[in-house]
């Protein structure tokens, strides 16, 4: 009897591995690094998650700007007991003003920035990196909500970062340059040789198929060529950092650095493309209609 | 340990929120802190314990949970780490008798192999998908590492969990 049982209990255990590995395989195939359309059930999940992540990076925030000003003003304190009191108030609000100062720089930088070139752009803030290093991929506070679209470029007033991978209702997740997933159509500025960038899993940015022929020397500008319908023409991307040209084959390989320094990315630039969000939308709903379905 | 479909749902939902928080935590304060290259793999920690400590037919549907949930926090494919899962949990289901993690040292031993086990079959995978050969290799020493700091909190973790998903006595039963 009990043998039967367990016998049961592992038809039931099969057939339940079967059924999901099944569903998994035909998941796979649907799924391009691409872009991603989200389920409205994973877009709320990712909207209640990301905010939490927000909060969190805000508070951090605001305890790393504590920690530093306590810091700045302990030495002072020790000098005069009376004064002290005095030098902290004054010393925080330097300090805090100091902080506004270079945000509103940076901000001003980064409304600035292309002002003649792309006439509507949305800023927003980095709120966390992807949760597995396989990827390159950060999340921002900017979604559909803000007229963020799906592949919509994203750049800094330094250069690109990347596009948009991922969309929901508030955040965006975005695959940047340094991602094996992202190709980027290149352009040598000095000699107008083109290629594809390309990013790697250890994250090395490297300038593929152009020619042995081609005088390529440290520190040229790479920038973007326009091609590949999502970045728009002339983004700096980054300088030529290294070059190697083997005996054998006809190109050569180069390792760019890119213009971003992408571990201290505070605030980027979404521009918008001129794609109508009418039928962006569509493809979402198409898209989840999809991911309902698997 | 056998476990009831019915004494499956509370702590399962408990440990999923525990998975949340510490997506979020390792997702945002983590990388902020200037380790934004360095992730550590708490999904597949969490399925090695489910693997390893319940034994029931509704395993895969457990494992497409945690990824879908991981699915959340990145851009990785739910139906690969899917995939991977139920195939790996059927192995550990299979040795179940054989891996010992009741001591720190043999839990992160078995950890760490079970992650880089992870790794090879997560990177032949890739080689099926896009015909990238490289991954293995240019992963492998950051992968090593990430699953070191994951075996290495592991015994901690799998305590913690014990606590959600057995009453005292089934701990003192399993051995924990």
């Amino acid at each position: 009897m009990i043998d039967i049982q367990i016998a049961e209990k592992n038809r039931l255990k099969l057939a339940i591995d079967i059924l999901f590995l099944a569903i998994s395989l035909y998941g796979v195939s649907k799924w391009s690094p691409k872009s991603e359309m989200v389920s409205p059930f994973k877009s709320l999940m990712i909207d209640i998650t990301a905010s939490l992540q927000n909060g969190l990076n805000s508070v951090r925030k605001e305890i790393s700007s504590s920690a530093d000003n306590y810091f700045l003003n302990v030495n002072a304190s020790k000098e005069n007991a009376l004064l002290k009191k005095r030098i902290l108030e004054l010393e925080n609000d330097l300090f805090l003003n100091d902080e506004v100062t270079r945000e509103n720089g940076r901000l001003k930088e980064l409304i600035d920035y292309g002002k003649e070139v792309y006439p509507s752009k949305i800023i927003s803030k980095v709120v966390s990196w992807n949760s597995s290093s396989e990827f390159r991929v950060l999340r921002i506070n900017k979604g559909a909500k803000d007229g963020v679209l799906l592949q919509s470029p994203v750049v800094t007033p330094l250069g690109l970062v990347g596009y948009v991978q991922r969309l929901t209702d508030n955040f965006s997740d975005v695959l940047t340059i340094e991602d094996s997933n992202n190709h980027v159509d290149g352009l040598l500025e000095r000699t107008r040789g083109q290629g594809i960038l390309e990013g790697s899993a250890d994250g090395i940015i490297s300038l593929k198929y152009i020619p042995k022929s081609e005088t390529v020397i440290i520190h040229d500008l790479v920038i973007t060529s326009g091609f590949g319908n999502i970045y728009p023409k002339g983004i700096k991307v980054g300088t030529v950092s290294k070059i190697e040209k083997d005996s054998y084959g006809v190109t050569q390989s180069i390792e760019i650095k890119p213009s971003v320094t992408f571990d201290k990315l505070e605030e980027v630039i979404v521009l918008k493309t001129n794609k109508e969000p009418q039928k962006e939308s569509e493809e979402i709903l198409k898209g989840s209609k999809m991911e309902s379905e698997i | 340990m056998k476990i009831p479909l019915n004494k499956i749902i509370r702590p399962f939902l408990i440990t999923l929120i525990f998975l949340i928080l510490l997506e979020i935590l390792t997702s945002s304060i983590v990388s902020i802190l200037g380790f934004s290259r360095f992730h550590i793999p708490l999904n597949l920690v969490l399925l090695f314990y489910l693997a390893i400590r319940l034994e029931t037919p509704f395993m895969a549907f457990l494992v497409f949970i945690v990824q879908y949930t991981h699915s959340f926090f990145t851009i990785e494919n739910w139906a690969v780490g899917t995939f991977i899962g139920i195939l790996i949990c059927r192995v550990v289901s299979k040795f179940r008798d054989l891996i010992q993690i009741s001591s720190y040292p043999l839990t992160v031993a078995v950890m760490q192999v079970f992650l880089m086990s992870w790794h090879l079959i997560y990177s032949s995978f890739f080689y099926f998908q896009t015909g990238g050969k490289t991954i293995f290799f240019e992963r492998f020493v950051t992968t090593f590492f990430e699953g070191l700091v994951a075996s290495l909190i592991s015994y901690h973790l799998f305590s913690l969990l014990d606590r959600i998903w057995f009453s005292g006595k089934e701990r003192e039963f399993g051995g924990v």
